[in-house]
């Protein structure tokens, strides 16, 4: 199949059978057609022919007639199977040559004569004289039925009237007497009147009843005769000869016309397939014709198309075989037109080339290149300016244009224009506007997964937003990064505080049981005392680095319930009671009668109360009273913790709550300094707040939450 | 005496406990690792186990979950972890106590004395009728006596009735205004950290680590529960 396409033999053998199977197919149906209309197919073979010769030996019949009128009917310029008899109204026997042989077709035809009429008017005076009023008026030609024809509305002429000067005239000066017309106008009739064409002589009739008796006097009666046995010589054997030959074809010639149909059928289908493929390529290609722009190529087309048909109508063909060739051979070239056509355009969707390669296309991709140019040059004309001075080259513009609108008085059009032009516009830059304050308030607000949607914006807007996400970009790489530095942090801290605590359980257990060696030597007992001590504040520290880390980090996981403030401070106080009594200190509490309620986790919150409780006991001043209260106002739960360290505090309060920062006097003592701390990032694990507030030796720490409904 | 099951990877840590529970007076038997310490469980007459939960071969939670599958001696696991959800899951596995590193040699001990009366006790099943009974605390309200673990336990009447209330209510979270009022039979009028105060002497007198407490559990901002 692939070499079959590629070869230009077999396309322009299948270009010559598909001339074949057309004209096959043409001529073929044309005949079964032919044939069918004779009744061939139903009626044999004598009905058909006599349906076949009827036309012809109705008109010889009449040419028959027309000839005896004028009495040339000769035996030289009869045809040689036609035989005739013909008659006048009257029955007279005017000519006869048929002899009683054998007939194929006989028929009487009544032929009139041949004649023109039309109607005349006339004026018709008493003396008898005529005047005739108008140009006779070929009403029409008439064959065999003469037309009624209906006389055209007639209005008088005009009546000289006589003035009374004319009467002056006439008393004064000898008058000539009128030579025509008396008093009387005369009356008006209508006459028909007819040229015979046989005799070229003109008849006036008084009526159209009289015309039409004089049609009947003369028709004349025509008895036609065709001979079965033909002899060659004249145009009925020959119509004949061919209806013969035809109907001898008559089985075969409709399964001739669909076979060669649905060849030809196929043969249009490989042509179109093979469009385009050439030998030893390897896709299909478009040659010179297919280049041509395809509107063109149209038009071209459908010109050569016209002209082929102007030449298959226009022309008088006469029957004949020189026509029918010519006609077979125009018909050819009009198919063979319509299959370039055909191929062409196969050619053409196979390379995708139908609506890129048109005229009208190009045109307009040039124009748009134009356009997209000009676009081009003004933007980089604008983008090359400042911005304030490019928007003023803008605003400039617009108003240089409403100015000549107003000036040329198109108001509707400059209200139009603000309608549909300058209002949207602006909308559409106040819409961009919000989408990008929209974006600023979520990135400025800590949500960092706002993306501007850059699409649709333009310009300064455009950078705008652009700036936008690349701010989003940098903030939220540079979170990740902190997070991920915490997180490994906060994971280093916990896996070193695990290594350590397995010799830290070595060393605590061996230093108790190094304390219950009975040890005599008192210094000695001396050191194991401090390693013990020692050996616990580190757990203690170990463990405290750990819960400030995560508490820090948010690793921690809050437990959320409603808690009761004033319950939680009576628990603490009640837990802290006696080792504050041992310390020498005084603890008050004080709350409000209705009880307080906040969300919060209690283990959190314990162990915020339990360190911030822990580091009174430790730091404060001994004999001095210690403040717990609790509070709620406009909508804030508020619990404070006051007082009096022991030694002086020169730092701040944000000082003191810094991992590891302390008064210098209290480094000396144990805890790990990580107590405030802890406590503070609980409470904003909370969604609370810590605040330490150092006033002299005052020490006061406050714990604010929201209070729950 | 009693027979103890130790298994460490760390060999100095095995070595300490062992001196600790040998003067005890209990027997001691030593494994460094999980699968030892399944073969030693397989061979010996095992009272209880004192389980690490970070070993090689095979660590301390998987080792649980196979010892659970034999036998129902006590098992406390040791930790380095203090994390609540490792914890949660070898308590969930099957352990009947831990002790995080570094522990107290003190506390360790009672944990132990405390675990080898339960098992040991379980089928004597001495109590009197009257007695509330939930884990290792008995309380008889007749007798007016608490035992922790089979050892008599000296209460206030004061912290016998808290006690008490709690006990019978166990599970249930009560306001330290409401036990004021069920124990004191008056209204509290701000002595409600009264309340607080006999709850840690109570502690201070049933729980091994009154900072831990297994029983007498405080829910901050509500108030007190007794768990089983």
């Amino acid at each position: 199949m692939k070499t079959l396409r590629q070869s230009i033999f077999a396309k322009g053998l299948a270009v010559l059978l598909l001339c074949a199977m057309a004209l096959l197919c043409v001529g073929s149906a044309g005949g079964a057609l032919y044939l069918s209309e004779s009744g061939a197919y139903t009626m044999g073979y004598d009905a058909a022919a006599r349906d076949a010769v009827d036309g012809i030996g109705n008109s010889l019949a009449r040419e028959a007639a027309a000839k005896v009128r004028f009495g040339t009917y000769e035996d030289g310029s009869k045809p040689v199977n036609f035989r005739c008899v013909i008659e006048d109204a009257e029955g007279t026997e005017l000519y006869a040559d048929y002899e009683g042989e054998d007939v194929l077709w006989d028929r009487i035809v009544l032929d009139e004569p041949t004649y023109s009429s039309w109607t005349r008017e006339r004026r018709v005076y008493e003396d008898g004289t005529t005047e005739s009023l108008d140009a006779p008026e070929e009403s029409g030609f008439t064959g065999e039925e003469p037309e009624v024809t209906v006389s055209p509305e007639i209005t008088p002429p005009p009546v000289p009237t006589l003035t009374q000067d004319d009467y002056v005239m006439v008393t004064s000066a000898p008058v000539p007497i009128p030579t025509a017309k008396p008093a009387d106008e005369g009356r008006i009739v209508t006459v028909w009147e007819a040229e015979d064409y046989t005799t070229g002589e003109i008849r006036e009739f008084e009526s159209q009843e009289a015309l039409q008796q004089w049609l009947q006097e003369n028709t004349l009666r025509v008895h036609g005769y065709i001979l079965r046995d033909l002899k060659e010589g004249d145009e009925i054997w020959s119509r004949l000869y061919m209806f013969r030959t035809l109907y001898g074809y008559r089985g075969i010639l409709p399964w001739l016309a669909v076979g060669s149909l649905l060849l030809g059928i196929l043969l249009f289908l490989f042509l179109i397939a093979a469009a385009g493929w050439h030998k030893g390529a390897e896709k299909p290609r478009e040659s010179f014709v297919d280049r041509i722009p395809f509107d063109l190529f149209t038009i071209l087309i459908l010109s050569a198309e016209t002209l082929v048909f102007v030449g298959i109508f226009e022309p008088g063909w006469v029957f004949g075989a020189v026509s029918v060739a010519a006609i077979a051979l125009l018909l050819v070239l009009g198919g063979l037109i319509f299959l370039l056509w055909c191929m062409s355009l196969a050619v053409r969707v196979k390379c995708g080339t139908v609506w890129k390669n048109n005229l009208v296309t190009h045109v307009w991709h040039w124009c748009v290149k134009v356009c997209k140019t000009l676009v081009h040059l003004a933007a980089r004309g604008l983008k090359a300016l400042p911005m304030l001075g490019r928007w003023a080259a803008i605003l400039g513009g617009v108003l240089l244009f409403e100015l000549l609108l107003a000036a040329t008085g198109n108001t509707v059009l400059l209200f139009l224009f603000h309608l549909f032009v300058l209002c949207p516009a602006v909308l559409y830059c106040i819409w961009q506007m919000r989408k990008l304050r929209l974006a600023a308030h979520e990135i400025a607000s800590g949500n960092l997964n706002t993306t501007v949607d850059t699409k649709g914006m333009f310009l300064e807007l455009k950078e705008h937003a652009e700036d936008l996400n690349a701010i989003r970009d940098g903030v939220n790489a540079a979170v990740e990064e902190r997070m991920k530095s915490e997180r490994f942090r906060t994971e280093l801290i916990t896996n070193v505080s695990h290594d350590i605590k397995t010799p830290l359980t070595s060393i605590v257990s061996y230093v108790d049981l190094l304390e219950k060696e009975e040890l005599e030597n008192e210094t000695a007992k001396g050191y194991v005392e401090v390693l013990s001590r020692q050996a616990l504040r580190l757990k203690k520290l170990i463990e405290d680095l750990m819960d400030a880390s995560k508490a820090s980090t948010g690793a921690l996981s809050v437990n959320w319930e409603t808690l009761e403030l004033g319950v939680l401070l009576d628990q603490a106080a009640g837990e802290y009671r006696e080792r504050m009594e041992k310390a020498g200190l005084e603890l008050l509490v004080s709350k409000p009668e209705r009880p307080v309620q906040a969300r919060g986790d209690g283990r959190h919150m314990w162990r915020i109360f339990d360190n911030l409780l822990n580091n009174i006991v430790k730091y404060a001043q001994p004999g001095t009273r210690v403040y717990l209260d609790l509070a709620a106002k406009d909508g804030r739960a508020e619990i404070t913790f006051r007082n009096i360290s022991r030694s002086r505090l020169n730092v701040s309060g944000e000082e003191l709550a810094e991992r590891f920062v302390r008064g210098d006097a209290s480094r000396s003592s144990e805890g790990s300094g990580l107590g405030l701390s802890i406590a503070m990032s609980l409470a904003k694990l909370q969604k609370g707040e810590l605040r330490i507030a150092v006033d002299g030796d005052l020490f006061k720490a406050t714990l604010l939450f929201d209070e729950a409904a | 005496m009693a027979k103890i099951l130790i298994c460490d990877d760390e060999k100095d840590i095995v070595a300490a406990l062992k001196i600790y529970l040998e003067a005890e007076g209990y027997e001691t038997l030593c494994a460094f690792n999980g699968q030892e310490a399944l073969e030693a469980l397989r061979s010996h007459d095992v009272q209880l186990v004192l389980l690490d939960i970070m070993m090689p071969v095979m660590d301390g939670i998987s080792a649980m979950a196979r010892i659970r599958e034999e036998s129902n001696v006590p098992v406390i696991l040791l930790t380095a972890r203090s994390e609540d959800t490792d914890k949660v899951l070898g308590l969930n596995v099957g352990a009947d106590d831990y002790i995080t590193k570094p522990f107290n040699p003190v506390e360790m001990l009672a944990r132990v004395r405390s675990q080898l009366r339960r098992y040991l006790q379980l089928g004597g099943g001495k109590e009197p009728e009257s007695a509330l009974c939930i884990g290792g605390v008995a309380l008889d309200d007749r007798a007016k006596t608490v035992t922790v673990d089979g050892e008599p336990v000296t209460l206030t009447p004061r912290e016998f009735e808290i006690l008490k209330l709690l006990m019978q209510h166990a599970g249930e979270v009560f306001a330290p205004k409401t036990i004021y009022r069920r124990v004191w039979n008056e209204e509290p009028y701000g002595a409600e950290s009264t309340v607080a105060v006999h709850i840690r002497h109570l502690r201070e007198k049933i729980e091994i680590s009154p900072a831990e407490p297994r029983y007498i559990k405080a829910v901050w901002g509500q108030g007190y529960k007794f768990e089983g």
